[in-house]
């Protein structure tokens, strides 16, 4: 892959990035709108009213304190994805900062200078009016100024469940190990709250001759803002798509279904943690997702048929070291047991007990292992151990423990799991440096994230799982001493997926049967 | 006029005043005097409805206040706080043109009505019409305070401790100004003080509170000379020869003083109006001198130290 600067990452992305920015801006206008008009008459109200001051503060206190991440979950439930979760979760965190100041800035003027106004005949709105509200202004302009800040920083996580918002960019870059992708959505959402601080820093200190005029600005400039999150926004389309943040930045991804199938789908950005559900509830109709989930089962869900092969293989297979192999003889005769013993829908079936049904790693391990007459019971160890390592999510965790079983019914060896290694560079740098004996990796995985394959060579042996599964075979043990041993049989490959009725309704089985239904 | 009738405030049932009544006639002026606490702020408060008294009256120029809305009345009311609290966002101008505003008289109106004030409270307009009460000395500020109050013309002028705040030299010059302007002669003016001296200097009337109550209400003299109770008379009695000399004026000892002399060196004429302790001041610093006193008819009466204390203790027994 060619190296790229931000510059360029920057402006080769610019569509993308001037529209995150206006999405950016308009999520945390429309909030902050929508939160001075609750906040400021709350704190107002509560300023005349100090009883119900604490209750008022100690909720929106509270609201502040759950974590903002959580506060997205709260609201899927609720109010599903899209703007209006998103939008309600920033309204939240606006509250305490506004209604805290507004009741702060008007209970910290000099109470003699009220009973003044009162004593020369003003009534309550006049007071408010002419003197509260200008006294208490650079206060509740600070308070302004915070939920500002907060929220361009919180709106970043709109990302996740299909708001749009610089975000996009910023999980997109983590996910995809690309720092250009991160800096290019970080860079411009920490220079806009920057910016937007300082602009209403000069609102703050405005001179108070010009009151009235910069009061009817905020909203003024609220409303002007939040337009632009509607006109960035996407248009109607027969179908919603939702895609995962490294899905939309991949060239087997999202970049793929647009130069192999010409499939312009406008997805919206999601996390794969409520993407599932998402579609389930209807809110999206295609989702990319891997082929195995449990989710699918646990949804109902379909995937449609990569035709034009842009989805390179993910088949799962133990990785070992050279040495571990020379070390225990008898390891890959056990580790081959498994070889072509669980397809898709197995594989599936497993996930699914272990992410939606919550049971134990080790029972389904088991489970599956004695109806396929595999399980045997634990040999007296010796003194030798075997390390297993595993990536962070429940498949892996299910194929560690099957090893695990397998290893102490058929030998003598004792077995270390360290299971939980985080994502795929951590998890191969540790059996790079002798920590892990062999872990259960993808053969995708090894070609696109650890070889970096030329795309001449891609797209020669990504033809087929055969030529994939041999090419990755041939370089690791060029080039690492690793060996790939024989496939367990499923592909955890990128898939798009449908709910099962509304893609037999439409009659839409591959990827360029939805190709042709969005063009007719 | 101001008429209050059974003026009560309870603060959780315990009674801040309680069962005050008085009446001021247009143009007088009356002092609420007393110890910190005694509940005269309060009383103050309760004219203005400031404080909603608990149960009683308050009637301005015959007009019973809790039939109308406070704000109504409220801007005919000048009000004068002990720190000033002058709106620290309004200029000067500004600061005295809130209730002319508020009425909504003319804009050339209230900038003819600023700059009259400020001229006769001896601010300058061409200085002071636009800058900011930060920018002013306490003794200025208090001035724009009273520009203020007076801005709309009321008939009525209450005072919450208005010199409280000012040093000496200060306070004693604003109350020259202030003797000296038409703007407060034909006002009605009730003014909050616990400051004796300033209670005598400018009061009609004195009304001297303890515990919420009113002890005595009357004239100076009255307090001074026919205390109604000890408490009256405790409360002055640290400076009880001053107050009695600075509140006899020649005038009234004019009868007991002689009309001869027996030897001249200076003669100094002196006004029936000066008091008793401005007569020996000038006794004083000229040293052996005669006072020549001239009465409205003519008369010529002459008076020493030995002459004018035997006439005070003469004029003192017959009050009593």
């Amino acid at each position: 892959m060619e190296q790229q600067n931000l510059w360029q990452f920057m402006i080769q992305q610019h569509d993308k990035l001037i529209q995150q920015t206006l999405e950016h801006i308009g999520l945390t206008f429309i909030s902050l709108f929508l939160a001075l008009l609750i906040a400021l008459p709350l704190g107002i109200w509560i300023a005349r009213k100090p009883a119900a001051s604490p209750f008022v503060l100690g909720i929106s206190g509270v609201l502040q304190t759950i974590p903002s991440i959580a506060l997205l979950g709260f609201m899927i439930p609720l109010l599903g994805i899209g703007w209006l979760p998103a939008i309600t979760a920033l309204f939240l965190y606006a509250l305490l900062p506004i209604i805290r100041n507004t009741y702060t800035g008007i209970t910290g003027i000099d109470p003699s200078i009220k009973e003044a106004a009162v004593a020369m005949g003003m009534n309550h709105w006049q007071v408010l009016w002419k003197i509260e509200l200008p006294l208490a202004f650079p206060v509740i302009m600070a308070g302004i100024r915070t939920a500002t800040v907060i929220n361009v920083g919180v709106a970043t996580l709109a990302a996740y469940i299909a708001a749009g918002g610089l975000g996009e960019f910023i999980f997109g870059g983590i996910a995809l190990n690309s720092v250009n992708m991160i800096l290019a959505g970080a860079i411009p959402s920490a220079l806009l709250a920057i910016l937007l601080d300082f602009l209403l820093s000069l609102v703050q200190h405005i001179d108070l001759k010009k009151l009235r005029f910069a009061l009817w600005l905020i909203p003024l400039i609220c409303i002007a803002a939040t337009s632009s999150y509607f006109f960035s926004g996407t248009q109607d389309l027969k179908l919603k798509a939702g895609f995962t943040p490294e899905f939309m930045g991949r060239t087997d991804g999202d970049l793929g279904l647009k130069s192999i199938y010409k499939l312009d789908i406008k997805p919206v950005v999601i996390s794969d943690a409520v993407m599932y559900k998402a579609a389930f509830d209807k809110k999206l109709d295609v989702i990319s997702g891997y082929g195995t989930d449990g989710r699918l089962k646990a949804y109902n869900l379909v995937i449609l048929k990569d035709d034009k092969k842009i989805f390179p293989p993910y088949y799962a297979a133990p990785l070992v070291r050279n040495e571990a192999l020379i070390k225990f003889p008898e390891l890959e005769k056990v580790l081959n047991l498994l070889a072509g013993r669980i397809n898709d829908s197995i594989m599936t079936d497993l996930n699914y007990r272990v992410d939606y049904l919550h049971q134990s790693p080790q029972q389904v391990a088991k489970d599956f292992l004695v109806k396929a007459k595999l399980w045997r019971n634990p040999l007296p160890a010796g003194s030798q151990t075997v390390r297993i390592g595993s990536k962070i999510f429940g498949e892996q965790y299910i194929l560690a423990a099957m090893y695990g079983m397998l290893i102490r019914g058929n030998t003598r060896l004792n077995v270390y799991s360290k299971t939980g290694l985080g994502g795929t560079q951590i998890c191969f740098n540790a059996l790079k440096n002798n920590e892990i004996d062999f872990y259960p990796e993808y053969t995708g995985t090894g070609l696109l994230v650890l070889l970096h394959p030329s795309k001449q060579t891609l797209s020669r042996v990504t033809k087929s799982n055969g030529s994939t599964y041999n090419f990755v075979k041939q370089e690791f043990d060029k080039t690492f001493q690793m060996k790939w041993l024989k496939p367990i049989g499923f592909n955890n490959t990128y898939a798009l997926m449908m709910r099962r009725q509304q893609s037999s309704e439409l009659q839409i089985q591959s990827i360029s049967d939805l190709k042709r239904y969005l063009d007719q | 006029m101001i008429r209050v009738e059974k003026l009560t405030k309870l603060y959780n049932k315990i009674p801040a005043v309680s069962d005050i009544s008085f009446a001021i006639e247009k143009g007088q002026n009356m002092v609420l005097l007393g110890t910190s606490g005694c509940g005269k702020t309060t009383t103050l408060k309760m004219i203005n409805d400031l404080i909603h008294p608990d149960s009683g009256e308050v009637w301005l120029d015959e007009v019973n206040t809790h039939k109308m809305k406070p704000e109504v009345y409220r801007k005919k009311t000048g009000y004068v706080l002990q720190n000033i609290a002058l709106f620290p966002h309004f200029t000067v101008a500004e600061n005295i043109a809130v209730v002319p505003r508020l009425l909504g008289w003319d804009k050339d109106k209230i900038r003819h009505r600023c700059m009259e004030l400020l001229e006769k409270l001896h601010l300058s307009p061409d200085k002071h019409y636009s800058i900011y009460p930060h920018q002013l000395s306490g003794g200025q500020q208090q001035r724009v305070g009273l520009a203020r109050a007076l801005a709309a013309e009321p008939s009525i002028l209450l005072m919450d401790e208005p010199f409280g705040a000012l040093d000496p030299i200060t306070r004693a010059s604003i109350k020259k100004d202030i003797a000296q302007l038409d703007e407060f002669k034909d006002k009605t003016i009730v003014l909050v003080t616990h400051d004796v001296q300033e209670a005598f200097e400018l009061a009609d009337k004195i009304c001297l509170m303890d515990r919420g109550q009113i002890v005595q209400q009357g004239s100076p003299d009255e307090l001074l000379f026919k205390p109604a109770s000890a408490f009256v008379s405790g409360f002055f009695k640290e400076q009880q020869l001053l107050l009695e000399y600075q509140n006899t004026t020649l005038h009234k000892l004019f009868r007991w003083l002689p009309e001869t002399h027996t030897f001249v060196q200076d003669l100094i004429p002196v006004s029936p109006e000066e008091n008793l302790w401005q007569a020996f001041e000038k006794l004083n610093t000229i040293g052996k001198t005669l006072l020549v006193i001239k009465d409205s008819g003519g008369r010529l009466k002459y008076a020493d130290h030995g002459s004018l204390i035997h006439a005070f203790t003469t004029y003192k027994n017959t009050l009593a």
